[in-house]
């Protein structure tokens, strides 16, 4: 079995951001790129199925910039088998742009099961797993919590609204996955010398692409004021339930 | 070609609240844009109960016929709209951000090559465009794109845009046929697994009361379980008690679970790391309760009191109950 991941680099969950002088972009200075957490869940999935199946190999997919070669080379310490980079120096905005880049270098292998993350966390867009269904006409399940293969057929949970729908797929077949049960690996050093070996490919990318949008601004979101302390104990009980129910009536 | 469609859902034939949201938006493009604003309802929905849409200003009201299919199918929902979308050429179709407008969306964006973008709290008509404001970041910034006049598709951020109604309009109903679907390339519903018990799901509570790794062991739970039983509320909780097995997954509020802003937010026990805080900072209210005076959930809580957990949350309940 052929599995792909499609990993994106992101800045890390716990950067402070700053926006540049020109107000268009994030400063990246002091950032630290990660993989986006969502897809460090899909591979480790994909890692679960090869330490049962020696024979599945897994290919890394990722487009963006130089820098994204170190997430690569971790994907491969943690198991992957290969890597593609899809290198591009423009930032490209459009999730149909990049879906339709990244669904290209898809089509040219045979991959039963392709995993995204549900959403990269930079851009919060949630999109470019399922544009990819429909450009390469690969059945896709969104946002699983769980899946399973039985023979050529996947099962998966989406876990929307309090309740749990079971989706039913043959193969190939397309996952966004959430927030995983499993817990991640972490390579070790020696994994990370193994990785050294193992192949990343890169493939340039044509940049004349039709830009659809055009980002106008950044700015933060509106500050929370300061709140107050109503006090120590338990005494402060009373004046806590007082200002929830009289002076902002919500409870 | 022109106008808007605004997709709709329906729930135990009553329009969702996060579809008000949308038709509430709609309606303010069109009358801005002087569009028209035709509407997909999809789901079960009966004609007479039309009192609940038509303050509004919808043109038209196109009946998806999904009422014949129990569940969510993503192929005959995609199909239902990619059908509409060629007889009416829309310049704009607008989504809720619900599960299913989440997983709709980019395939019938991904479909008619228009841009998709998700999670809008801001359009404004320009010109020769529109302006749209999106948090990214998880919300630590927010960007504004311009969008020139291709059709687009956008999904709303949930809870986010207030239901404001105008005058009442008479519209007209049709069934919309779906008798051609072809390519079915997706995937099928084959069970549906309810909760085991009867649980308010945190991404739908208007009051959420959770708990982090100060509650020290999974069965004291059990206090926030009755806080939130007397609050009418539901349970939350921290990552770190989440993947210590303590609590479910779908309880998890953060970066990597839900993003919530409910009307008021109670954590309990949790320090507010910025994973968490994402997920709960657009709530109306917070109230955090925690012995560490320095916890950074203090610099982001409205009301705090500092102190013992197990001191604070048996007297709250307690006094609730009065
Ligand atoms: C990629 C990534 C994604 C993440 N996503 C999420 C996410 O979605 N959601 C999330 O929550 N976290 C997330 N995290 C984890 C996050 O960084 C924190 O580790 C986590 O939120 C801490 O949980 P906590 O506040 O319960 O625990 P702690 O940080 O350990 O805080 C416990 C608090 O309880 C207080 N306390 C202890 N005893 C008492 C008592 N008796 N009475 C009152 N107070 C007491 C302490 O003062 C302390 O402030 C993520 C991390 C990463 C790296
Ligand atoms: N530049 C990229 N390279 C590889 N995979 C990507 C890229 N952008 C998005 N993805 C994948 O698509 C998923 C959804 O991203 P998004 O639609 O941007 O929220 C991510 O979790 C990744 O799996």
């Amino acid at each position: 079995m052929n599995i792909a991941v499609c990993v994106k680099q992101v800045p890390d969950t716990a950067s402070q951001l700053i926006i540049s002088g020109d107000n268009k972009s994030i400063d990246e200075s002091g950032i630290k790129y990660e993989i986006n957490p969502f897809d460090e869940y899909a591979l480790e999935e994909a890692l679960r199925l090869k330490d049962k199946d020696e024979t599945i190999k897994i290919t890394i997919i990722s487009l963006g910039p130089e820098r994204v070669k170190q997430s690569l080379t971790k994907t491969l310490a943690m198991g992957a088998d290969e890597a593609i980079h899809i290198e591009t120096n423009e930032v490209i905005d459009d999730c149909i742009n990049i879906a339709t880049i990244i669904a290209n270098e898809i089509k040219k292998n045979q991959y039963d099961l392709i995993l995204f993350g549900k959403k990269s966390v930079d851009q919060d867009n949630n999109q470019v797993g399922i544009m990819i269904g429909e450009i390469n006409k690969i059945s896709c399940i969104s946002n699983c919590s769980e899946f399973k293969i039985e023979g050529k057929k996947i099962i998966a949970n989406r876990e929307v609204e309090g309740i749990v729908e079971v989706f039913e797929s043959e193969l190939p077949a397309i996952i966004t996955h959430e927030k995983g049960r499993n817990e991640l690996r972490y390579p070790s050093l020696k994994d990370l010398m193994a990785a050294k070996k193992k192949p990343i490919n890169t493939i340039k990318v044509e940049t004349n692409i039709d830009k659809r949008s055009e980002l106008l601004k950044l700015e933060y979101p509106e500050k929370r004021e300061e709140g107050v302390i109503i006090g120590e104990d338990k005494s402060s009980v009373t004046e806590l339930i007082r200002i929830l129910k009289e002076e902002k009536k919500i409870i | 070609m022109g106008g808007i469609l605004s997709i709709i859902e329906a729930k135990n034939k009553e329009i969702k609240n996060s579809s008000l949201e949308v038709l509430s938006e709609s309606q303010k493009i069109a009358n801005t844009k002087d569009l028209e604003n035709n509407v997909v309802i999809l789901g079960e929905y009966e004609e007479n109960n039309s009192n609940q849409i038509n303050e509004f200003g919808i043109n038209k009201v196109l009946l998806g016929a999904t009422n014949k299919i129990e569940n969510y199918s993503p192929d005959l929902y995609k199909n239902i709209i990619l059908n509409l979308i060629e007889k009416f050429e829309p310049e704009i179709i607008i989504f809720s951000g619900s599960a299913i407008g989440k997983d709709i969306s980019p395939r019938i964006a991904a479909n008619m090559n228009y841009n998709l973008v998700t999670e809008c709290i801001e359009i404004k008509v320009e010109e020769n465009g529109y302006e749209i404001k999106r948090p990214i970041y998880a919300g630590k910034i927010i960007q504004t794109l311009k969008f020139n006049n291709n059709p687009i598709v956008l999904s709303l951020k949930s809870n986010y845009f207030s239901i404001n109604k105008v005058e009442q309009k008479d519209f007209s109903f049709e069934q919309v046929n779906n008798e051609e679907i072809g390519n079915i390339i997706s995937p099928v519903l084959k069970e549906i697994i309810q909760p085991q018990k009867e649980t308010l799901d945190v991404s739908e509570a208007s009051i959420i009361v959770a708990g982090g790794r100060g509650i020290k062991e999974p069965e004291n739970f059990k206090l926030i379980e009755e806080l939130a039983d007397v609050l009418n509320a539901a349970v939350g909780a921290s990552r770190a008690v989440v993947d210590a097995g303590w609590r479910p997954h779908s309880e998890q509020v953060g970066q990597t679970g839900k993003i919530v802003s409910p009307n008021l937010y109670i954590a309990i026990g949790i320090s507010g790391a910025i994973q968490h805080q994402v997920g709960m900072i657009n709530s109306k209210c917070i109230v955090a309760i925690n012995k560490d005076k320095n916890a950074p959930i203090f610099k982001f809580a409205d009301y705090g009191i500092v102190g013992d957990l197990f001191e604070i949350i048996p007297e709250l309940i307690s006094e609730l109950k009065k």
